[in-house]
């Protein structure tokens, strides 16, 4: 996994952008914003989509300006890579024509062609962004992977390391004995 | 490298932290409700390359994000992460979010013994939003303090509560009419007037209605924010016959197959009601009438199979003169249909759905079309209305 995460990062920014155009359907009448990730790329992003960022929305409030002119609004949290992902599920959950169902494949798509790390960078923008909706949506779904799963792999998932010691963990269970707690 | 940061938080309803660079930092800081001062001293790794200083970032989700995801999960889960290091032993104390399930224990005493656990051992000054309250046999009932969780959602602010006592059967609903009296169990008895004043949304499942005054059960007046409401399975006290819905917020209101052990009225005071659906595959209620102006009422679903006051269905239909969308069953427009035939059609007069937009006819896969009644119900019923069309789905 901790390779496959190392050879999409290393992807040339280029790549990126080429990915980026591609998505873009540019309706020319729609005004868009600038937004520069934390990797130095620029996005045009229609404003429409853009404004449903919290953060966005935040900068504009304090310097309006920068909806008219050139300045690209900066997310220091957002790589270019996320960025794209999460145009890509704001496009289509903003298209008027997608039925419910369409959406329901999309998600499912959009989760299992991200691997854990990926899900989680993700996760960080949304969080970053301020993205209701793609937020929700993340976390639920990590909340379902975790579901039944046992300590060592939640413990992998989220890097964690175990500082109890034996005799802190036998403690600690006795004392919460109530919640059936389990340290395996 | 160090970084100093004076942190507070306020407020009751924060669960996300807003700015991410502020909570990448922050290790110790309370999350909701309670009021933090806190010093914190974070020192970030020196010496490592760029790649490790984000590998770090990736493997600490802020406090308050992790704390969104255990919020999906069932609280015996989401207190089970408590072992996963010390960083996480108390942060299920401030989750917003309270699952019960009996199901997921084997025995009462476990599940009584949690129950209290969690309501004793958490952080009483987080609110808790969402209380979802379920057993998989009404039975289990006498062996919970469901008191103390109702008191418990009162004093923390509970704003979306579901209470389900309904019997599973193979994961899904039993019909009441298969089962005997015994088998239904005790039914808890919804306090007079419910007094949880931060509620939003209601849902009840299996739940008794006691008369608040005379022969009227008034049960939500006091739920002054309720916005949706939904009654399924649910009975009525033996002296109860008119079940008085009066909220002046009330915005969806939805009843399925509910009070079926004897005829009652339905009254609602629900200036405010958007949407209203009624499904009922024996469907006892009597009459539904209204003592103010549903003039926002804008959406009907009425689909019921069987209704031993078939004939009071055109009564009804003059509260819904507002409405743009409403959905009936075949069975009902057969109802109408009935009336229609029997009684001289100048005496019956025709409702005006001025503002209607669509109007969808439900089929039943195991009873017959009325295709012929169809036609002279949607004529009747449409009189008025600028729309033309039904669609029968």
């Amino acid at each position: 996994m901790a390779e496959e995460t190392e050879s999409t990062k290393t992807e040339p920014l280029k790549t990126a952008e080429e990915e980026f155009k591609k998505l873009e359907i540019t309706e020319e009448e729609e005004s868009e914003l600038k937004l520069e990730t934390s990797d130095h790329v620029t996005f045009m992003v229609e404003a429409s989509i853009a404004m449903k960022f919290g953060a966005v929305q935040q900068y504009l409030e304090v310097s309006p300006a920068a909806s008219a002119s050139a300045t690209a609004i900066p997310l220091h949290n957002v790589a270019s890579r996320e960025l794209i992902l999460i145009l890509e599920y704001y496009r289509m959950h903003d298209w008027v024509d997608a039925g419910e169902r369409d959406l329901k494949e999309f998600d499912e798509r959009f989760l299992k062609d991200l691997n854990y790390e990926e899900l989680k960078e993700l996760l960080l923008a949304a969080n970053y962004l301020n993205v209701e909706k793609l937020f929700n949506f993340l976390t639920k779904s990590i909340a379902n992977i975790i579901r039944n799963k046992d300590v060592e792999f939640v413990r992998t998932f989220f890097g964690i390391d175990n500082d109890y010691t034996p005799e802190e963990e036998a403690a600690y269970r006795e004392e919460n004995a109530w919640a059936g707690v389990k340290f395996v | 490298m160090c970084y100093l940061l004076n942190f507070e938080i306020n407020g009751l309803f924060l669960l996300r932290i807003e700015n991410s660079q502020v909570t990448r930092f922050l290790k110790n800081a309370s999350v909701e409700g309670k009021e933090t001062e806190g010093m914190l001293v974070v020192k970030t790794k020196e010496g490592e390359s760029e790649r490790n200083d984000e590998r770090d970032r990736i493997s600490e989700l802020p406090m308050s994000v992790l704390l969104y995801i255990m919020n999906f999960m069932n609280t015996k889960d989401a207190v089970q992460t408590c072992v996963l290091s010390k960083h996480w032993k108390e942060l299920w104390k401030s989750l917003t979010t309270l699952s019960f399930n009996s199901l997921s224990f084997r025995k009462h005493a476990k599940f009584n013994n949690f129950v209290s656990g969690i309501l004793s051992s958490r952080d009483h000054s987080v609110s808790v939003l969402n209380l979802d309250f379920a057993l998989c046999m009404p039975t289990d009932l006498e062996f919970v303090n469901f008191n103390r969780v109702m008191e418990y959602a009162l004093l923390h602010n509970c704003q979306n509560l579901t209470i389900d006592f309904s019997i599973k059967f193979f994961g899904s609903d039993l019909p009441l009419v298969c089962l005997t009296r015994k088998f239904i169990g005790p039914y808890w008895k919804l306090p007079k007037s419910l007094q949880i004043p931060a509620l939003k949304t209601l849902n009840l499942v299996n739940i008794r209605f006691a008369s608040s005054n005379n022969d009227c059960a008034e049960p939500f007046s006091t739920c002054n924010l309720l916005n949706t409401l939904v009654l399924k399975n649910c009975t009525l006290d033996r002296d109860v016959k008119v079940l008085c819905i009066s909220n002046s917020n009330l915005s969806s209101f939805k009843l399925h197959d509910s009070f079926r052990q004897k005829p009652y009225n339905i009254v609602l005071s629900t200036p405010n009601l958007r949407s209203l659906t009624i499904t009922d595959s024996c469907c006892r209620c009597r009459q539904l009438s209204s003592t103010c102006n549903l003039s926002f009422l804008e959406e009907v679903n009425i689909e019921v199979i069987f209704n031993e006051y078939s004939s009071s269905i055109l009564s009804w239909l003059p509260l819904f003169s507002n409405i743009k969308k409403m959905t009936l069953s075949m069975d009902i427009l057969k109802f109408i249909s009935d009336v229609l035939s029997h009684s001289h059609s100048t005496k019956t007069q025709p409702p005006s759905f001025v503002r209607l937009e669509s109007l969808k006819v439900t089929m039943n896969q195991w009873r017959g079309s009325y295709y012929e009644e169809l036609n002279t119900v949607a004529q009747f019923l449409l009189q008025n209305s600028p729309l033309t069309t039904v669609d029968v789905i």
